[in-house]
C-alpha cells in the first residue's frame, strides 16, 4: 500500500533541515476562519443558492451565477417558498435533507444586505453539475431503490473526476443543457408575484393535511401563473400530493411533462424519488 | 428559526445534512485555500464556492463515503481556476521576505516559520504546491490525494517527491545562508 510508504514528512523519521522541520510543526498552528468569518460566507452561500435556483427557473441558459437579480423581495420569497417545499418533503426525501438546514441561513440572508456576488463565476462548475441533465428520459420505472442509491457514475470517486484540475483531467463532462425558456409573463396582465407566492405557500402547507387541496392549489397556480416563477416547486408539490393520493400514474405522467420541460432541474432527483415511491400513506 | 436550530437537527444514524457537512469541512477547506497561496478575501468567496458545487451535487453524492478529498479537489480545482482568471502572481499573498539578508534560527518567530513554509509552497508549480500541501499539512493519504485530484495514486507520489525536493531545497539554501551569516 502506497499510503504505508509515504508518511508525511513530520512522520517518515527523514533527515530533515531543522527549519523545515520547525517550519511543519508550526504550520499545524495554521490558523482557522473565525466563527464571524464562517457565519459570513454561509450567509453569502444561501443566498447564492437561493439565487441560483430562481435563476434556473427562470433563465434560459445558466453558465453561472450572474448579478443583477431582479427583485430582493421576490428573490428571498422564492427561495423561501421553494425551500419550504422541500422542508415538507424532507420527511420522505432524505436527499433533500439538505436543504432544510439552510432556513435559518436564508431567513438571515433576508435580514442583510443583498450580499456581493462571489468573485468566482464557476462557469466549469455550473456546466460540471450535469447528472440531471443526462436524465431527459428518466426511468420512472425503476424501483425505488434504485433511485435511491447513488448512482454509482455520481459517486465521489467518479465526481472528483469531473471537478479534477483540467491539468490532471483533460476529459470534459457533456455540456449542460438549458432549461427550455418559460415564455415571459404578460407584465401587463400577469397577476402580482406576491400572490404567486401566496398561493404556493398555501400548496405546501396544505400538503400535511389535505393532499387533495395541495393539489387543487397547485392546480389553480398553474392555471394562474402558468410560466410563474415558481412552476417547478408548484410541480413539485403537485407531483408530492399525488403520490400522497396514491395516484401514481398520475404522479409520474406529471413527473414526465416535468422532465421534458425542465430536464436541468434541480429536482429532477427529488421528483424521480417521489414518482417512484412505493404505494403508502 | 435561529441558525443553529435550522442546522443542528441531525438525529443519530442519519446521513449527514449539507449544514452540518458544511460546519464541519468549511473551516478546513478556508485552511486550505490559505495554505496553497489562495487571499484570505479570495478563500472566503473560493470556501462558497466550493459548497455551492457540494450543493448542487449534494442529493447524488454518497454521504456515507469520506468526503474530504472530493471537497478538498473540488477546492483546489476552483483555486486553480480564481488563479489563473485573476492572474494573481504567485505568492502575492503576504509572504516573508526570504530574500532578508542574515536570517538567525533562533530568532524566528513561529510566524515567521510558517511564512517560510508558505513562501517554499507558493514556489512549487500549481499541482506540486496542491499535493504537498494535501500530504504534508493536511495530511491526506497518497490514495485520497490521487481521489482528490483524479490522478493515478503514482504519479501523485512522484510529484510529491519532487515538491519535497524542492521545499527541501529551499530551505537548505535558508540554513546555509544563515550559517554563512
Amino acid at each position: 500500500m502506497i499510503d504505508r510508504d509515504v508518511p508525511p514528512l513530520l512522520h517518515d523519521g527523514a533527515a530533515l533541515p531543522d527549519l523545515l522541520r520547525e517550519a511543519l510543526e508550526t504550520a499545524t498552528d495554521d490558523e482557522l476562519p473565525d466563527g464571524a468569518r464562517m457565519n459570513r460566507i454561509e450567509g453569502e452561500l444561501a443566498a447564492a443558492i437561493a439565487r441560483g435556483r430562481e435563476q434556473r427557473a427562470s433563465s434560459p441558459r445558466v453558465s453561472g451565477w450572474r448579478p443583477a437579480a431582479p427583485q430582493r423581495h421576490i428573490r428571498f420569497a422564492a427561495a423561501k417558498v421553494g425551500l419550504a417545499a422541500l422542508v415538507g418533503m424532507g420527511a420522505a426525501w432524505s436527499g433533500v435533507e439538505g436543504y432544510r438546514v439552510f432556513q435559518g441561513a436564508f431567513e438571515r440572508a433576508t435580514m442583510e444586505r443583498p450580499p456581493p456576488m462571489p468573485a468566482i463565476e464557476p462557469r466549469n462548475s455550473a456546466r460540471s453539475v450535469t447528472a440531471p441533465s443526462r436524465r431527459e428520459a428518466p426511468n420512472l420505472e425503476s424501483s425505488p431503490s434504485a433511485v435511491a442509491d447513488p448512482d454509482p457514475v455520481f459517486a465521489p470517486h467518479a465526481i472528483a473526476t469531473s471537478e479534477a484540475s483540467p491539468a490532471l483531467s483533460t476529459k470534459s463532462n457533456s455540456v449542460r443543457h438549458s432549461d427550455p425558456p418559460s415564455p415571459p409573463p404578460n407584465i401587463a396582465t400577469a397577476p402580482p408575484a406576491s400572490l404567486e407566492e401566496d398561493l404556493l405557500e398555501r400548496a405546501t402547507r396544505a400538503l400535511r393535511r389535505d393532499p387533495t387541496e395541495a393539489l387543487a392549489l397547485a392546480d389553480e397556480h398553474a392555471h394562474t401563473f402558468a410560466a410563474g416563477r415558481l412552476a417547478q416547486e408548484r410541480e413539485v408539490v403537485a407531483i408530492q400530493a399525488l403520490s400522497k393520493l396514491a395516484r401514481f400514474d398520475a404522479a409520474r405522467a406529471r413527473a414526465k411533462r416535468f422532465f421534458e420541460r425542465y430536464p436541468n432541474s434541480p429536482y429532477v432527483n427529488d421528483i424521480l424519488r417521489l414518482a417512484n415511491a412505493p404505494a403508502g400513506p | 428559526m435561529s441558525p443553529s436550530a435550522a442546522t443542528g437537527g441531525d438525529e443519530p444514524g442519519e446521513a449527514p445534512s449539507f449544514g452540518t457537512i458544511f460546519r464541519e469541512q468549511a473551516p478546513f477547506v478556508w485552511r486550505l485555500l490559505r495554505r496553497i497561496g489562495v487571499r484570505a478575501v479570495d478563500a472566503d468567496d473560493l470556501c462558497q464556492e466550493v459548497f455551492l458545487v457540494l450543493h448542487r451535487r449534494f442529493a447524488e453524492i454518497d454521504t456515507s463515503r469520506p468526503l474530504r478529498p472530493w471537497v478538498y479537489g473540488v477546492a483546489i480545482r476552483l483555486a486553480g481556476e480564481h488563479r489563473r482568471r485573476r492572474r494573481f502572481a504567485e505568492g502575492a499573498r503576504e509572504s516573508a521576505d526570504v530574500s532578508a539578508p542574515a536570517l538567525q534560527h533562533h530568532e524566528l518567530e513561529r510566524r515567521q516559520l510558517r511564512d517560510l513554509l508558505h513562501e517554499a509552497i507558493a514556489r512549487l508549480d500549481e499541482t506540486k504546491r496542491a499535493i504537498f500541501v494535501l500530504h504534508e499539512l493536511e495530511e491526506l493519504s497518497m490514495t485520497e490525494i490521487a481521489e482528490a485530484l483524479s490522478c493515478p495514486a503514482q504519479t501523485a507520489y512522484s510529484r510529491l517527491h519532487a515538491a519535497r525536493k524542492e521545499v527541501r531545497a529551499f530551505f537548505a539554501r535558508l540554513e546555509a545562508r544563515e550559517t554563512v551569516a
